[in-house]
């Protein structure tokens, strides 16, 4: 099985992907700081919102995909935005518009930058940024196992399909807790004999990292 | 001749009552492969963990070139009995096949230059040049047996221990592979654990563990 939702679009060609990590991170690190703190104006936003489209269109990313990421994250930028405007009746319609651009803006910065970079070179690109070492190790095995854990979960959930008969919205409710429990248990078992593997080869607690 | 790894006496019990090992006496002479072959659970991956100090004798000891291995050398003892594990997705934990080739010299503290030198060589060794900057799940399973092997190869252990090489392989992959385990075999000192009686006849000794027992069975004698 080979998965590509995190690379696909970082190994095609475009011109954020010939652009070196680390000057991406740096520009969207600049990007999200200016849209923050600077003044809310009309301009600035426009501005940015034009970049961000250029952007994704020179980077040959279907704008379809940053938008469904984008929904991952923004319905919580709104329930903030909402609870304040309830609570607070000299905040308006500005408010919202404000807040919101702003995350837009950040959130979709982002996923360019991760859409557009594979994800080891994003890592080396951090470490250059002087990221703590553990927090990249954290990252790669991140990487290095989400793949492992969503076949695991895909091979779990067809072995139930094919031999469930009946199908009623409590029992998959109740099947889904069975899963997530199996899953927990393998991911920890796994994480044991990583670590035993770790060992074996002169892991001292240290990380050390090729340049 | 010397014996480069004793085991006396050796149990184990795990942490939930199970008992693993029951008295097992063992050594390992230099440059000999010893072939370990018996059921599912018989304890086979257990002992193996011992040989390197991962998990500590519940009673009895295992030496290591005359000592025993405690907290103070077990360090140094890894470095030079290197461990394969069956599952290749436990062994690569690194994002690239170059960086965990890397992870074990540069735990061992080597220059940059040592360090890129043995992984490549590692993986030269193992056919897999040109891998380098490859994510591990591109990979195929034979691809990730083989890069669990540089992983190893790049530390330059003396003896090396290793867990069902061959399981899972396809008859393609699994002729390769062989070639490949010869090659090994014939430069290191080995303990292999399988089910392979194929790769256990290339070994000069094999024992048969049962309920956690070794008995060693006579030359190219094997029932099961």
């Amino acid at each position: 099985m080979k998965h590509d939702f995190l690379d696909k679009y970082a190994r095609q060609d475009g011109l954020l992907q010939r652009l070196s990590p680390e000057v991406k991170i740096f520009s969207t690190l600049i990007i999200i700081i200016a849209v923050v703190s600077l003044p809310p104006s009309k301009g600035l936003f426009t501005l940015s919102y034009i970049l961000i489209t250029a952007l994704i269109i020179v980077s040959n990313i279907p704008p379809t995909v940053i938008v469904k990421r984008m929904l991952l994250v923004i319905p919580f930028t709104l329930l903030v935005v909402l609870s304040i405007i309830a609570t607070d009746h000299t905040k308006g319609v500005h408010f919202l518009i404000v807040l919101l651009s702003r995350s837009i803006i950040s959130i979709s910065t982002v996923i360019l930058l991760t859409a557009t970079t594979q994800f080891p070179s994003l890592l080396k690109g951090l470490q250059q940024f002087g990221t703590p070492k553990v927090i990249i190790m954290v990252l790669s095995f991140l990487y290095r196992y989400i793949f492992l854990l969503q076949e695991e979960l895909m091979r779990i959930s067809r072995a139930r399909k094919s031999r469930t008969i009946k199908n009623s919205v409590l029992q998959n409710i109740r099947h889904a807790g069975t899963i997530i429990g199996e899953l927990f248990i393998r991911s920890f078992e796994r994480s044991e004999r990583v670590y035993a593997a770790m060992l074996a080869r002169g892991f001292e607690g240290g990380f050390n990292q090729l340049k | 001749m010397t014996d480069t790894i004793t085991v006396e006496g050796l149990h184990y019990l795990y942490p939930d009552g199970t008992r693993a090992l029951n008295g097992i006496d063992l050594s390992v002479i230099e440059g000999e492969s010893v072939a370990l072959v018996g059921k599912n659970g018989a304890g086979k991956s257990t002992l193996l963990l011992h040989l390197n100090g991962i998990f500590s004798p519940t009673r009895g000891r295992v030496l290591f070139q005359g000592k025993e291995i405690n907290e103070k050398n077990v360090h140094d003892v890894r470095v030079q009995i290197g461990l394969v594990f069956q599952d290749p997705d436990d062994q690569l934990f690194m994002p690239t096949v170059e960086e965990d080739v890397a992870f074990g010299p540069l735990n061992m503290g080597l220059s940059y230059e040592e360090v890129t030198g043995r992984t490549k060589k590692a993986l030269s060794l193992v056919g897999l040049s040109g891998f380098e900057d490859r994510s591990l799940h591109y990979l195929s399973f034979g691809e990730k047996k083989k890069a669990a092997i540089a992983t190893i190869l790049s530390m330059n252990p003396k003896i090396l221990l290793l867990d069902e090489p061959t399981l899972g392989l396809d008859p393609w992959a699994r002729k390769d592979f062989f070639k490949l385990l010869k090659g090994l075999f014939s430069e290191h000192t080995v303990v292999v654990a399988t089910h392979d009686l194929d790769l256990a006849k290339l070994c000069g000794r094999l024992y048969l563990m049962k309920s956690g027992k070794l008995e060693e069975l006579p030359e190219k004698k094997i029932i099961i």
